[in-house]
């Protein structure tokens, strides 16, 4: 990555969310991730970018009372300009990359998997493409006996010979080996780091790898970042998110990042299938993951393709998730997850209209009327229209739009000199 | 917001009437709008003042401060005045103020400064950058960059640093107005510089002096050229400056002039403390004495490198001459034009002679390193898994340590770079590097071609000005009606006195050499298994002050040097009666008893012969006592110190039973990079030997420019 690739946007991204110094504390504390997504939802509402904002800083605008974050703080943050291209800078010569969340290349599966939890920046060394490929994730304790360990380089290897990828914590013990596997077979890995992305880029361990195109190294911590027990467990969740599968080699019960790890992400509505290694003398927390969703990882994946095996063994467990879901989380799912295309997000928007409207009863009326007004609002209508097209009373009408409005789906704009309301085009939204 | 801009002109600048220079409240109107400028303006146009208003401006809306990179060591005397007149505090962080960088991160941090002057080779130093900049850069509200023609790959000095400073700029949010200045570019620098930096406003103003008469006077000799200025500085108004391509003319000229009762000064990146007001001071106070001494005419010149450039301005400069040709029309450009900005006649007068472009080859040639030398440092970092200090690739490969700086620096400032800096040491990115030998071609091409052009400014008849303005691009220049061709006939005089080029023959061959002698092994093990165990090599083991009668290749005694090595296989007998004269002169205490020289088994006799001759004419015994008893790698082809001291390992012996009392001479033909001498002599002093004085025919060092 060169500077001049980074855009605007990105800019503005990093403004708000990256550390580029000591004095990063105090008026600009840079925002965490929940602050931005919010910070992003507010942007919707008024249909801006990021980079719209450095126009706005000094202006009344940003005196909206709905601004979610202290204004203050908002124009200490962007006033930070020197600072963040000094860091760029530095980070850009010695051959890191950033990504924010309204880059182009920004993996879409982490939008998907982690929604407003998707972090605004990743840094990062090596072939961002792999980024997207998906692959397994192997986890496991760093301090883990020879059954796990050779467990952990033959899946590591067995995966590269299927052509999957290896989506991997790149500490010591089970991530290692299994990516010395991945490796000894021509696979390619994806490490997400905790900690000292810098030193690890520049390390004999892993240049080369990254220079082929072998190893893609990523982290949400700034290269600089030292080791913190806090990073490291925060790590977990993009480990899963970046990978199909994941397979726990090995973990402590109760105790630890991979227990804590595997956990949330069982919790999580929309997981990834997590296997777990049974053999005789796993350590408890494998069995007792198994109590808590994960599948005991088929035997007969290391005969036959392993990417085979995993999706069949898990259909079950998808359908079981599907099942589940929410009514408004659907929605907004749809869209985080929707194509690029038009076209297409139309469809999509239309089915989900359909499937809303057939299981409205266990939701409000607003959830059921919502892809009503969306699939009307398909052209631009002003508020009359759209109430004779509906045929609704306008106070209730205004109550809905308002609603709207506020989760940033539609807006005004004037066309030819008269107020209408416009759908937000869902790849807007994906985009910030 | 114009009316308040201008009400800060005229206090800063204490004059109730003064005006804008056409362009300047535009380029201040650019800043207060967040724009990227490119402003292209003679120096004198009162680009500073730009910076100070905009800052002033800026601060009014409380904003943060300026960044403002700069090769310029600091702010003029007055510059700081007319800004402090609007409450604009400057301070300035550079090699030359290390032991004030802690004073001023702590008025940086206290928000006490509002105009931060910073080199641009900080930039490349992150150990800094993460130290002292990242810590205020939160509060940088306007980011400008001087000399920014120094950004284009085209123009006639570009620098790697600036390199990074680009992709800085282009790291840079919109909502951070970039100022980018220079006195001089052409056409093809400027929109080069422009498109770059994504620069949306260029202004650029006439760059014509017209008080300023130009002549060229091609003199093939130095000691002509010499002579010439002995004879004619002083047919020159005022006080002005003299330029010369190396360190060491700027010296030799120094002297020259000096010895003829000229009061002049070398000023260049060597200059050192011992100065004659001060013997504390660092280089960079000498320096800004010297350009003190000059600004208030308490010197007739300063005879200079390249190092008195950037920034310095004295209005009534009343002329510039240069000893020898620069390298392009540009540079030339840019040194003469500082003479005559606030006078009515100044001059500017280009002597010319021989080995111009001999220099100007070996500045083009070394620009930079050669593919096999990259080739040979990643292949070294790459194998490394924690990375390698430089000294580490020192002992790895047989590379001058220079060469090694070089090459990093320039490597590092690619974006991405193949290699890191972190911490000490340097390690391989995983960046995939090949270098752009196209670039590198073509940039010698561009340089061979502004040497052209030199050549062919100096052989034209047309005005010279007007020359200079269509190189530059300057639109609508017309004949000058003031210079050589447009006068036809000389602006000063052009004789030379065949007596004075006499004199300055033999000035150049009294011009002796001083050899330092060395005081530190290049590492610790180098003589492994340890005869000489330290670092340091210690007082009783050192080698005193010596002397070399020329330079390698020199117009006074180095082309006899190179004869009698070369060509007839014996020095001369010349060389023996300068020997003894410059041991007049030199007067070594305590004086030397007996005389001994460096053997060599490739030219047995060549050295002993003329030491023998040497010590019959001096009376005292000639000993032949240090052998050598193992033959090893011509020691030139050893590029680096530890390389050297490793090739001398077990090399030499000394035969202290033959050894004579007291101290010695230890004559040697050429000296280049002291080891031979730091070696024998040291095993001499270990025999016994109270004092051991170098004497060198021949002084060959490049390296030293």
């Amino acid at each position: 990555m060169t500077t001049e690739q980074i855009t605007e946007n990105a800019k503005a991204i990093l403004l708000l969310c990256g550390r580029f110094g000591s004095g990063d504390d105090g008026a600009a504390k840079p925002l965490a991730t929940k602050e931005y997504d919010a910070l992003a939802a507010w942007l919707r509402t008024k249909s801006w970018w990021p980079v719209d904002l450095l126009e706005q800083c000094n202006q009344m605008t940003l005196q909206d009372r709905a601004l979610p974050v202290k204004r203050e703080r908002l124009e200490a943050l962007l006033s930070r300009g020197t600072a963040m291209a000094l860091a760029v800078e530095k980070w850009s010569n010695k051959g890191l990359w950033v990504i924010c969340r309204s880059d182009d290349d920004y993996p879409q599966r982490l939008k998907q998997n982690l929604k407003g939890n998707a972090p605004p920046i990743l840094y990062g060394a090596g072939d961002r493409m792999l980024l997207s490929k998906g692959g397994i994730a192997v986890v496991g304790s760093r301090n883990v006996d020879t059954q796990g360990e050779s467990f952990a380089r033959n899946l590591g290897r067995h995966a590269a010979e299927c052509g999957m990828q290896l989506v991997s914590g790149a500490a010591r013990g089970v991530d290692e080996v299994a990516m010395h596997g991945a490796f000894s077979a021509g696979g390619t890995v994806v490490g997400v780091l905790a900690d000292s992305l810098l030193n690890s880029a520049v390390s004999g361990k892993y240049r080369e790898g990254l220079r082929e195109g072998k190893l893609t190294l990523v982290s949400t911590f700034i290269p600089e970042a030292g080791f913190s027990v806090g990073n490291a467990m925060s790590r977990n969740k993009y480990v899963y998110a970046l990978a199909d599968f994941a397979v726990v080699v090995s973990a402590d019960h109760k105790k630890g990042g991979t227990w804590a790890g595997a956990e949330e992400e069982l919790r999580n509505k929309d997981r990834r299938p997590v296997f777990v290694r049974i053999e005789t003398d796993v350590p408890r927390g494998n069995t007792e993951l198994v109590k808590k969703g994960a599948l005991p990882f088929p035997e007969v994946a290391w005969k036959e393709d392993l990417g085979d095996v995993l999706r069949r063994s898990s259909a079950s467990i998808r359908s079981a998730v599907e099942e589940e879901k929410p009514l408004s989380l659907d929605f907004s799912q749809t869209q985080l997850s929707t194509p690029k295309t038009p076209n297409q997000s139309h469809a999509v928007q239309e089915k989900t209209a359909e499937y809303t409207l057939t299981k409205a009863g266990s939701a409000t009326v607003y959830d059921a009327v919502k892809p009503i007004i969306l699939a009307a609002l398909q052209k631009p209508m002003t508020m009359d229209e759209l109430r004779k097209t509906l045929d609704v009373r306008k106070p209730q009408l205004q109550d809905w739009i308002k609603t709207l409005k506020a989760e940033g789906l539609v807006k005004m704009k004037t066309i030819r000199k008269s107020n209408k309301l416009i759908r937000v085009d869902p790849n807007e939204e994906l985009d910030l | 917001m114009r009316q308040q801009a201008l009400q800060y002109l005229r206090i800063a600048l204490a004059n109730p009437t003064a005006e804008f220079r056409p362009g300047q409240w535009e380029c201040i109107d650019g800043v207060l709008k967040n724009q990227r400028q490119l402003v292209v303006q003679k120096t004198g146009w009162g680009k500073s003042m730009v910076y100070f208003l905009g800052t002033r401006l800026l601060r009014d809306q409380g904003k943060g401060l300026t960044l403002l990179i700069s090769p310029l060591l600091s702010l003029m005397r007055n510059q700081i005045a007319a800004a402090g007149r609007i409450g604009i505090r400057a301070a300035t962080i550079n090699s030359g103020n290390t032991d004030e960088w802690k004073s001023i991160e702590a008025r940086l941090l206290a928000g006490d400064v509002d105009v931060l002057l910073i080199a641009p080779e900080r930039l490349s130093n992150d150990g800094f950058r993460d130290r002292v900049l990242q810590q205020v850069a939160n509060r940088v509200a306007l980011f400008a960059v001087d000399e920014a023609h120094c950004i284009s790959d085209w123009g006639h000095d570009f620098r790697p640093d600036y390199r990074r400073i680009l992709r800085i700029v282009q790291a840079l949010p919109k909502n951070v107005p970039v100022l980018a200045t220079t006195a001089t570019a052409n056409n093809r620098v400027v929109q080069d510089v422009a498109v770059q930096l994504g620069a949306l406003t260029v202004s650029r103003g006439p760059l014509v002096r017209e008080s300023l008469a130009l002549q060229n006077i091609w003199l093939s000799n130095p000691a002509e050229r010499m002579a010439w200025l002995a004879e004619h500085l002083n047919d020159l108004p005022g006080s002005g400056i003299i330029y010369t391509l190396t360190i060491r003319d700027s010296q030799m000229v120094t002297a020259w002039l000096r010895l003829k009762g000229h009061n002049v000064e070398a000023y260049n990146s060597k200059v050192d403390g011992v100065g004659e007001d001060n013997g504390q001071a660092s280089g960079a106070k000498r320096r800004e004495q010297l350009e003190d001494r000059l600004l208030n005419n308490q010197v007739k010149a300063l005879v200079s490198t390249v190092a008195l450039g950037m920034g310095f301005d004295k209005p009534d400069l009343g002329f510039v001459v240069h000893f020898q040709r620069p390298g392009s029309v540009v540079h030339y450009y840019q040194q003469v034009g500082r003479a005559g900005r606030a006078v009515d006649h100044a001059f500017g007068i280009m002597l010319s002679g021989e080995e111009d472009r001999e220099i100007l080859d070996y500045f083009i040639v070394s620009a930079f390193p050669p593919q096999a030398h990259v080739d040979e440092i990643l292949r070294a970092l790459n194998a490394a898994t924690n990375g390698l200090s430089v000294t580490a690739l020192e002992q790895q490969l047989n590379l001058h340590r220079g060469r090694i700086d070089k090459a990093l620096k320039i490597l590092a400032a690619e974006s991405p770079s193949p290699v890191a800096k972190i911490g000490n040491a340097w390690h391989a990115t995983p960046v995939r590097y090949q270098t752009d030998q196209r670039r590198i071609d073509d940039l010698y091409a561009i340089r061979r071609a502004e040497q052209a052009q030199m050549l062919e400014y100096l052989g034209t008849n047309d005005c010279l000005m007007q020359f200079l303005g269509r190189a530059l691009d300057d639109p609508g220049t017309g004949a000058c009606g003031k210079c050589a061709n447009c006068e036809g006939h000389d602006v000063v005089p052009s004789s030379v006195s065949s007596a004075l080029t006499t004199e300055a023959i033999v000035f150049l061959k009294r011009s002796f050499h001083v050899i330092e002698p060395r005081k530190k092994w290049p590492a610790k093990d180098v003589f492994a298994p340890s005869v000489l165990p330290n670092v340091t090599i210690t007082e009783g083991l050192r080698a005193s002050e010596g002397r070399a009668l020329s330079l390698w290749g020199d117009p006074g005694w180095g082309t006899l040097v190179r004869d009698g090595k070369y060509v007839s296989g014996q020095f001369s007998d010349e060389l023996v009666e300068g020997c003894l004269q410059m041991l007049k002169v030199w007067n070594p205490t305590p004086t030397p008893t007996w005389v001994t020289c460096i053997p060599s088994l490739r030219h047995p006799n060549l050295v002993p012969d003329f030491t023998c001759r040497l010590a019959g004419r001096l009376g005292i015994p000639f000993s032949p006592c240090v052998t050598k008893v193992k033959d090893n790698s011509e020691q030139k082809t050893m590029q680096n110190s530890y390389q050297q001291v490793r090739n001398l390992v077990s090399v030499f012996s000394v035969n202290s039973a033959d050894m004579p009392k007291g101290p010695v001479l230890l004559i040697d033909d050429m000296v280049d990079s002291r080891w031979t001498i730091t070696v024998v002599a040291s095993k001499l002093r270990r025999a016994g030997c109270p004092a051991v004085f170098p004497l060198a025919l021949a002084l060959n060092s490049q390296s030293n420019d």
